[in-house]
């Protein structure tokens, strides 16, 4: 592999913003142009880009993960695949890709992909928390303390952030049970 | 309820007594629907359990939205066959979001950011309009005389709205204590058909015109306009304006 196509897993292994800019530009058009030619909108391009670069982050986390192709293959795969589950849920009557449903990966990312669509339900309904829900749940989710957690976000007593803590949680539950994919999702 | 999420996550994270472990346990295998609720507790700890990978979520929602302005402005909606009937609520969501990607500039006044927000405001903006109400309305302030006046002005979309139907609009300060006890004011709109428009492509919905003025509060800031039902109770629609 050039240093280029491992430099786009660093990007994303670092969450480094130049990198990942560079990524969306090469990548994002080419990727969007594939989906909104199979049904979907410039917005699900966006969603469904984002997820497989989560879905990357989180294979090319583990110890064992090697870059056994070119990047944009790795990338387009997940894609397709994240893409082609959708189809099949969204759709009563079938909207086939243009070939073969899922797209052969050599990576086997079949728990990432699973956990892809639950997360970004999970991660839309964060989004429409509020700044200061948003700051508390991160670190609560992070098993920050409660007593640091207080600390940190200058809140007047332990008490209250526990109390804070709920009622961002309950938010966050209601909006996903509001969501009309919740109850397809199957919970394990 | 707090005390549910409190025993969920205890027992998530193992914190229970050996008692109280065994009784949890046996409240389970009982309950499918404390099951249900464990497991979108366990769910969601996993999901948000990495740090990092949130704040990569979050610089990709950033660079989402640099990408969104500049490929944006050019987006076509091309036609879809007519058998993917479950794309229009998609192409909706997407003209919605392009619609409000071009006025955001008008409200907050080139870009800006606000000093203070209301979040539950906030999250009721995002949240969007009523899917059979739907308001696109935005919100100025005009000089006019002594006193400024804030005008409130935009479309209702709706497939049917009977003779005589009106909406509550109220206006709140940014201040989390004052929603939803203290508007500053509150006022009646009937929306009045404009024929002018053709029914809407999707759901064959009309457009109705909204306006009304009300006077400009006193204070620099942000302000939040609301839009109720009739008899003052569901939210239909949030939207907020910088003033002055």
């Amino acid at each position: 592999m050039t240093a280029t196509e491992n430099d786009f897993i660093q990007a994303i292994l670092t969450n480094d913003p130049q990198g990942l800019r560079e990524l969306y530009r090469a990548f994002l058009p080419r990727i969007s142009r594939f989906i909104q030619l199979n049904g979907g909108s410039a917005d699900d391009a966006q969603d469904i880009f984002q997820d497989a670069l989560v879905v990357i982050y989180k294979k090319s986390k583990s110890s064992d993960f090697v870059l056994s192709s070119k990047f944009y293959t790795l990338l387009y795969g997940v894609c397709r695949n994240l893409w082609g589950n959708q189809l099949q849920k969204k759709s009563r009557t079938e909207v086939p890709l243009t070939d073969d449903h899922k797209f052969q990966l050599t990576t086997d990312i079949s728990k990432e992909l699973e956990a892809a669509e639950e997360q970004r339900l999970f991660w839309d309904a964060f989004k429409k928390l509020g700044n200061d829900c948003q700051q508390l749940l991160k670190l609560f989710f992070a098993k920050q303390k409660m007593e640091v957690i207080t600390q940190k976000l200058n809140l007047s007593s332990v008490g209250y952030a526990k109390k804070k803590k709920f009622k961002c949680k309950e938010k966050l539950v209601s909006l996903i049970k509001a969501d009309r994919r919740f109850p397809e999702l199957r919970l394990n | 309820m707090e005390e549910q999420y409190n025993k969920i996550e205890d027992y998530l994270g193992g914190m229970l007594s050996a008692d109280d472990q065994t009784a949890f346990e046996a409240a389970l295998s009982a309950d499918a629907e404390l099951r249900a609720e464990v497991a979108l507790h366990r769910q969601l700890a996993e999901s948000f359990a990495d740090p990092t990978e949130l704040a990569l979520r979050e610089t990709l929602e950033q660079l989402a939205r640099e990408e969104e302005s500049t490929t944006k402005k050019t987006a076509t909606v091309r036609p879809l066959p007519a058998k993917r009937g479950w794309m229009w609520p998609t192409l909706a969501l997407a003209a919605m979001a392009l619609g409000f990607y071009f006025l955001l500039p008008s409200i907050m006044g080139n870009g800006s950011k606000l000093p203070t927000t209301n979040p539950e405001l906030e999250a009721i903006i995002e949240r969007g309009s009523n899917p059979v109400y739907d308001f696109e309305l935005s919100a100025n302030q005009l000089a006019s005389g002594g006193d400024a006046q804030l005008r409130i002005e935009g479309e209702l979309f709706a497939v049917n709205l009977p003779a005589d139907s009106s909406f509550v609009v109220e206006v709140y300060s940014s201040a989390p204590e004052d929603f939803p006890a203290k508007p500053l004011y509150s006022t009646v709109v009937r929306p009045v058909e404009d024929t002018s428009q053709p029914p809407m492509g999707f759901g064959g919905k009309k457009a109705f015109s909204v306006a009304l003025e009300a006077k400009a509060p006193d204070q620099d800031g942000t302000y939040y306009f609301v839009v109720r039902d009739k008899a003052g109770e569901e939210i239909i629609y949030a939207g907020k304006v910088k003033a002055p």
